[in-house]
């Protein structure tokens, strides 16, 4: 009887993760329904087996949030080895020219949301749609709740994720804008050149003046808002304000 | 490298149903890509922090997973935004725990899908995860090497030099048999003291 045991709990173990056939299971289930033993001992294993799953499932994530971690610190360190002689010229300038005019009014004198290009709330009732609704009627904030939730495989991804920086943006959360403005700026999309002025922008709102100008500095001649940012630059850096 | 962060949804799906171990890491850490920030995004504005929002969105997945089995997870919402309606509801019973909100008015203004919480499931998981410290070391890396890292029997028999695959079966039930009775003992105990 004690050698008997496991192959009954194999038996249990086939049924629960459906590897019985269909005639199999519906007997096995009718010898349930009439015995609670053997109903009660199915219902113990599921939970069981739900258990270490779930410890699985933890460990998986915990791996994937660590690998994302040290994804990001090491695209950090790059990013700032890059951009560590602009910086230190940059500096020189922060010390000289000590700025009189605060962040917060440069960016409101610059910062104007960037029109709606996209025509998707026709089409999709969805949260995208109900999104860009709230983005063009100004409820930058509603826009937020809908478009943070932009499935990644939605063609509109990208423009999402853009009209997502832009709503943090003005919401006056350039952090979060931020965050989503670097991670479209790796992508190879059509609001590259808008990506790069809302980026400083948002830099300036942040009070990161440093980081603001290097993104005025990338912006060329022909470029989205190339005269804004010329002046923008000359306000920050050649009249010290 | 880094394929799973292009998985649509459908091959996120595939993946889960696959029992192999290299499947369920490229569709863990796809949905993580696809939930993780969105909900710690959510948490952290609502008074959590970004160790809070981990811990959330492990018990998140392992609740879309149970709905997975069941079939309770109908497509008619991405995963990101199954996942984010789990961890907000998931984040309001434990604010609502610490009394930290008035959860009925939060409650109210959800206009989420019907995802049912089921935090007495996430229990077990806890109480799973005490009571296999509790089992030789044999036992506890048997149940892993079946359970966390989905080896085969013959990879179980290889590893402690076992004559057959039945044997390596017959390990892993009574390894099961031992964790069983700690769990049932432990929910005899618990029962009582509720």
């Amino acid at each position: 009887m004690a050698e008997q045991e496991p192959y009954t709990r194999e038996y249990i173990d086939k049924y629960i993760n459906g590897e019985l056939t269909s005639d199999e299971s519906d007997v096995f289930e009718s010898k349930m329904a009439n015995d609670k033993a053997l109903s009660n001992q199915v219902a113990l294993q599921r939970e069981l087996i739900f258990g270490l799953e779930g410890l699985a499932i933890r460990e998986h994530i915990q791996a994937a949030h660590v690998a994302s971690k040290n994804r990001n610190k090491r695209v950090r360190t790059l990013w700032i080895s890059a951009a560590a002689a602009s910086l230190a010229l940059l500096l020189v300038f922060w010390i000289v020219y000590q700025p009189a005019q605060t962040d917060s009014s440069l960016f409101s004198q610059f910062f104007r949301p960037f029109p709606d290009v996209i025509s998707i709330r026709n089409t999709d009732a969805d949260n995208s749609g109900i999104g860009m609704n709230h983005y063009v009627a100004g409820e930058y904030q509603k826009a937020i709740e809908y478009l943070s939730l932009a499935d990644n495989a939605s063609e509109n991804y990208i423009d999402l994720r853009f009209y997502l920086g832009l709503s943090y943006l003005a919401s006056n959360i350039p952090d979060e804008s931020i965050a989503v403005f670097n991670e479209l700026i790796t992508i190879d999309s059509q609001y590259k050149q808008q990506i790069r002025w809302y980026l400083a922008l948002a830099y300036l709102r942040n009070g990161e003046r440093s980081k603001s100008i290097l993104y005025l500095n990338q912006i060329s001649a022909g470029d989205f808002q190339f005269e804004a940012a010329q002046e923008l630059l000359k306000v920050m850096i050649v009249e010290g304000n | 490298l880094n394929s799973y962060k292009k998985l649509s949804d459908q091959e996120v799906l595939d993946l889960l149903a696959r029992k192999d171990d290299r499947s369920a890491n490229l569709a863990f850490n796809a949905v993580y890509e696809k939930g993780f920030r969105m909900v710690s995004s959510f948490i952290r504005k609502n008074g959590g922090t970004e160790d809070e929002a981990l811990d959330i969105f492990q018990d998140t997945v392992i609740i879309f997973y149970k709905h997975l089995q069941e079939n309770r997870f109908r497509k008619e919402s991405s995963i990101a935004t199954y996942l984010y309606s789990i961890a907000r509801n998931l984040w309001y019973l434990q604010l609502r725990k610490k009394n930290r909100i008035q959860y009925q008015e939060e409650v109210e203004d959800q206009e989420d899908l019907a995802v049912e919480l089921d935090s007495e499931k996430i229990s077990i998981v806890d109480m799973i995860g005490e009571l296999l410290e509790q089992l030789d070391a044999e036992c506890k890396k048997t149940l892993k090497m079946f359970y966390f890292q989905k080896n085969s029997m013959s990879e179980i028999q290889n590893e402690f030099g076992l004559s057959s695959e039945q044997s390596a079966k017959t390990k892993k039930y009574r390894c099961m048999k031992k964790l069983e009775e700690l769990f049932v003992s432990c929910k005899i105990d618990r029962d009582r003291l509720i």
